[in-house]
């Protein structure tokens, strides 16, 4: 089970993951904003899924980035995680090289939490694979839309799935306050 | 002037009266004074004659040989003492001493029994740290056991994919065959039938495509999932593992 803090807690931290691995060397603000449900493209738009599983004791966190397979943000997209040529495999690499970041930095994040936690490799799923999330029966789910500039927006869903009957509580330190989230920044960072 | 000569010749006459008085009363103080030291010298004299200097000298060779002797005894009687509490004090060492080693045997003896102790725990711990290890490489081989699930999975939406452009081909041939069947008038009209029949199977596979890709992008979603919680998990547990064993090393090189 996940209390309301603990809830605030993950979502400082996948924000804080967000912001510190979307902004490329030639930065424009990212904005982290949370969504409420489906869909954040339109459904014509073409998407690419790439998934990244954290792993608990207690839960595990699943990640799911939806991200347009435009050339325009597989430019940006290279230049964040400062990749070379362009082709197919490539694509998939850089997509699959950020996804790792992000979880990377969360998982890294967790781990001074006092969670023990292992993060699995990326792996790319259809667009559509995003719609089933919810047989995950994720505790808490929360998806946002991540946008840099006026061009490159991509989507990212969190789905944390907890053991029944099991309790997940973020050392109350650690814990963010109301004026904080609205801040956008966790007390610990 | 003249009334006052009988009062200061009297005045005279006293003060000298009261001078003549006290030169009396030293006079007399004097005398005693005198005879008093007469009487003391005589006293002297004849104690001088009662005790000789020789007798005197004697009595103090006397104390002084006293002296001497009660001295050399003092210094004997503190050799003495000394020594005895010297005595003690070994005595007592001696005893701590034994307590000591018999403690240090004790402690020996325990150590090594807890040596030996800590030493088949070691053993059991490593033993207990290897089937971990095996029970790690069983989650890896889940975790492989997965991938042709996860390759399967692609394989399958590859092929519906092919079975749903092969449906929309069927449901087009059937609408042209339809079409064929009216222009026939009269003799087409049992073909149109099963054009018809056709082209309400190809839709109804083309619906049944469509929910089995559905269904493959959920199955694909949960088996990538569940392929990755159980790699995590794999992660998770072989630094849990190796950890344990790097400890387990470092108790054994502490206990050898």
């Amino acid at each position: 089970m996940i209390s309301p803090e603990t809830a605030m807690a993950f979502d400082g931290l996948i924000e804080s993951a967000l912001n510190n691995n979307c902004v490329s060397p030639d930065a424009e603000a990212v904005i982290v904003s949370a969504m409420t449900g489906k869909p954040i493209f339109a459904t014509d738009t073409p998407l690419c899924t790439v998934v990244v599983s954290i792993s608990s004791y207690r839960f595990r966190i699943v990640t799911l980035f939806e991200i347009p397979t435009s050339a325009t943000t597989l430019k940006y997209f290279s230049s964040v995680v400062g990749a070379g040529a362009s082709n197919e495999s490539y694509s998939v690499d850089v997509l699959c090289e950020f996804a790792n970041r992000v979880c990377g930095e969360l998982n890294r994040m967790l781990n001074t939490f006092g969670f023990m936690s292992g993060m699995s490799t990326p792996y790319i799923l259809d667009a559509g694979c995003c719609d089933y999330a919810s047989f995950l029966q994720p505790s808490y789910q929360k998806s946002y839309r991540v946008s840099i500039g006026d061009v490159v927006s991509i989507g990212c869903y969190l789905n944390v799935c907890v053991l029944e009957g099991v309790d997940v509580e973020f050392p109350s330190h650690y814990l963010r306050d109301e004026d904080s989230v609205t801040a956008g920044e966790l007390e610990i960072f | 002037m003249e009334s006052l000569w009988p009062s200061l010749l009297a005045g005279s006459f006293f003060i000298i009266c009261c001078l003549a008085i006290a030169l009396f009363c030293i006079l007399q103080s004097a005398k005693t004074l005198k005879a008093q030291l007469e009487k003391m010298r005589q006293q002297v004299e004849y104690m001088r004659d009662w005790v000789p200097d020789e007798v005197l000298q004697a009595r103090v060779r006397q104390f002084e040989d006293k002296i001497k002797k009660l001295t050399e005894e003092a210094l004997y009687l503190k050799e003495c003492a000394r020594t005895d509490q010297e005595r003690h004090e070994e005595a007592l060492l001696a005893a701590r001493s034994d307590k000591l080693a018999e403690i240090v045997a004790q402690s020996n003896e325990e150590m090594n029994c807890m040596r030996e102790k800590l030493q088949e725990e070691q053993r059991a711990l490593h033993q207990e740290v290897e089937s971990l290890i095996e029970m790690l490489r069983m989650v890896e081989r889940w975790h492989d056991e997965m991938q042709p699930i996860l390759t399967n999975n692609r394989q399958l939406k590859k092929e519906n994919a092919e079975f749903s452009r092969i449906v929309q081909n069927v449901i087009i041939l059937a609408l042209n065959a339809s079409i064929e069947a009216a222009r026939a008038g009269e003799s087409g009209r049992g073909f149109a039938v099963v054009a018809d029949g056709v082209r309400d199977l190809a839709q109804t596979s083309s619906q049944l495509s469509q929910e089995f890709k559905k269904n493959l992008d959920k199955n694909d979603l949960i088996t990538t999932t569940t392929f990755q919680d159980l790699q995590a998990s794999g992660n998770l547990i072989r630094t849990a593992v190796f950890s344990l064993r790097s400890r387990v090393d470092q108790l054994a090189a502490c206990v050898a």
